[in-house]
């Protein structure tokens, strides 16, 4: 009697985790920045839920949820290098801060000068 | 109104410091019943973090924008405002995915936890990220409400 191939479980490899990472982070970074400096994408955020924060909020956790959902289905096993992953997305995220923290900053500054 | 930002600030400490027990529980070689609480504190900090957006994020759509944000431009330090609170509100959301992305590695990886040095290797990365995370969050608040101080005062 012929074997049943066994039913793989979703997994959340880690390097699904730190793409669907990664992508969250450059979504928000880029579409906060497009957005203070093109006020009709700014108002177009605000006009979609009422706020423009709240539709940042809502793509981030769109991004995230749908790369690491369709990473889970791709990939189903650990990834060789977990380590390296991680520092990739923690890489990112702390890039993402400094580039926010350093836009705004020159923000103000050119908005004073 | 001053619940909520209590109830923000009180959730986000209570997720750091469920991370940080994380990561101790790491660093002293999680056991059977180690692996239970790590698990433990990565699933209550997730869920603090994702609490915090929820009840800031009321916050700062109800109150922030219309009552805190003009007293913070017409004082002396509207810096905090334009510089801190528009940092700290988007770099907020990377916080409760990073969380998440703990969850998910511990609770998938729970059985191998005490014998998979590369798993804890990725485990450290990421509980440091969300502290470093937490930490700026922290620094950022005391800026904003210095700055909605010194709106009151002068």
């Amino acid at each position: 009697m012929p074997k049943e191939p066994k039913e793989e479980r979703v997994y959340l490899s880690m390097s699904v985790l730190s793409i669907a990472l990664i992508l969250m982070v450059i979504s928000v970074v880029a579409l906060t920045i497009v957005a203070e400096l093109q006020p009709s994408v700014k108002e177009f955020l605000q006009q979609l839920t009422g706020h423009h924060w709240i539709t940042k909020g809502l793509m981030a956790l769109a991004v995230f949820t749908i790369t690491s959902g369709v990473g889970a289905l791709i990939r189903r096993r650990e990834t060789p290098d977990p380590v390296g992953w991680s520092w990739l997305a923690s890489a990112t995220a702390l890039i993402g801060i400094v580039v926010l923290f350093l836009f705004f900053l020159g923000h103000y500054i050119a908005q004073r000068t | 109104m001053e619940l909520l930002v209590a109830a923000h600030i009180a959730l986000g400490e209570l997720g750091i410091l469920a991370f940080f027990w994380l990561i101790v529980e790491l660093l002293h070689g999680p056991s059977d019943a180690g692996v239970l609480r790590a698990k433990g504190a990565a699933l209550a900090g997730t869920m603090l973090f994702f609490a915090a957006w929820l009840i800031g994020g009321v916050y700062y759509v109800v109150q922030y924008g219309s009552v805190i944000k003009p007293v913070i431009q017409q004082g002396t330090w509207p810096w905090t405002d334009s510089i801190f609170m528009e940092t700290k509100e988007h770099i907020f959301l990377f916080l409760p995915f990073v969380g998440f992305a703990t969850l998910a590695q511990i609770w998938q990886g729970a059985e191998r936890l005490e014998r998979d040095a590369r798993l804890r290797g990725a485990l450290y990365v990421l509980v440091g990220t969300t502290l470093l995370l937490g930490v700026l969050m922290t620094v950022m608040g005391y800026f904003v409400s210095s700055g909605f101080r010194h709106g009151l005062v002068f």
